[in-house]
């Protein structure tokens, strides 16, 4: 009889494959968090007088910001899916997208970053169409395009979180095959995958008191969770 | 011997609690939130896959919490206390001349530095 670990049991598991490496992920952690700022300020200071230009280099700043984001999230799943199986893992691994087999990664991560951006593009598109004067009117239909967008960009996460652990587990597969593969693979554990990020939600509060330097810390247990979710996945069910 | 990397992680855990609660004293408000928190994570990585704590990582775990709610305590009775003595003459004169005392100044000196007019 299959069954799957539940939350508690995943969070044993990557709390063992912790043990011993935590400086390596702590650390892949800031520099995934810097690279990732570093490129958004770096084109964060583009403007335009004209709101049709304003609104395409904001599009554009999202898609490229965000694929070279999701670039550096298939090297911190190469890195936690690597402890999951009682194998090493490097700092250096955190950029292995940009190496091996990076034009798979690079059609992976732009197809992530668009689904992404069709998901805050109502958002994108007010705030470039509404002048910062006229913002504070609209702020309630403002609040209500970020809080439908991120809950849009949430169920794409949800539905494409094994997306980057089948990209490095199965290497020859098609950028197709990989994607119709994920959403397969995660059909009817969703719930189960939701259930497991609810469960740090206490945890984040740490983060918040701690101005977010307890959140490599946070962040390297839930990658660690996701990557022993991927593994439970992986055991009881053929892909 | 040779310490466990479970062993190592309590033991950070249980320095960053004792300067959690050192900081409580020393600079409050910020430092024992951050040294608190980070102690908390690490004391429950710690565990590994066994049941419970270890004795140094719960240890480690309740005094990070009690610096926590320390430190939360200390800043809502700071704010409190500020709330009342700006709508109370006799406290603003009271904390008038211990602030002048110690420091030169008094009460609605510090409140138009701040920027707050007294009431």
């Amino acid at each position: 009889m299959i069954s799957f670990k539940d939350s508690r049991a995943l969070r044993a598991d990557a709390r063992e494959s912790l043990l011993g490496h935590l400086t390596t992920t702590v650390t892949a952690l800031l520099l995934y968090m810097f690279s990732t700022s570093v490129l958004a300020e770096m084109v964060n200071g583009l403007d335009s007088g004209s709101v049709l230009l304003s609104l395409a280099l904001s599009v554009m700043v999202f898609f490229v910001v965000n694929t070279c984001g999701y670039m550096l999230r298939i090297g911190l799943a190469y890195i936690f899916m690597r402890l999951a199986f009682r194998q090493g893992a490097r700092l250096g691994d955190l950029f292995c997208a940009f190496r091996k087999n990076s034009n798979t990664a690079v059609t992976l991560s732009g197809f992530m970053a668009l689904l992404e951006l069709f998901c805050m593009l109502p958002l994108i598109f007010s705030l470039s169409v509404l002048s910062a004067q006229g913002r504070s009117a609209y702020s309630v239909l403002l609040a209500v395009l970020f809080a439908a967008g991120f809950a849009a960009a949430f169920y794409v996460r949800l539905r494409y979180a094994m997306l980057a652990y089948l990209h490095l587990d199965f290497p020859d597969l098609t950028p197709r095959q990989l994607i119709r593969g994920s959403a397969k693979l995660i059909r009817g554990h969703k719930m189960r995958l939701f259930k497991l990020y609810l469960s740090f939600l206490p945890l984040q509060l740490l983060t918040v008191l701690s101005l977010g330097i307890a959140g490599l810390w946070v962040s390297s247990y839930t990658q660690a969770a996701t990557a022993a979710f991927y593994k439970d996945l992986m055991a009881n069910r053929a892909f | 011997m040779r310490l466990s990397p479970g062993d190592n992680l309590s033991r950070t855990a249980m320095s960053l609690a004792v300067l959690s609660v050192f900081s409580l004293f020393v600079f409050p408000v910020v430092l024992p939130y951050i040294f608190g928190s980070v102690s908390l994570i690490m004391a429950i990585l710690s565990r590994g896959r066994q049941e419970r704590l270890s004795r140094r990582g719960r240890s480690a775990a309740i005094i990070s919490t009690v610096s926590i709610i320390l430190n939360t305590a200390l800043i809502i009775s700071t704010v409190v206390y500020f709330i009342k003595v700006m709508h109370d003459p006799q406290l603003q004169e009271q904390l008038s001349q211990v602030l002048y005392k110690t420091y030169g100044i008094t009460y609605d000196e510090l409140m138009s530095q701040l920027g707050i007019m007294p009431k």
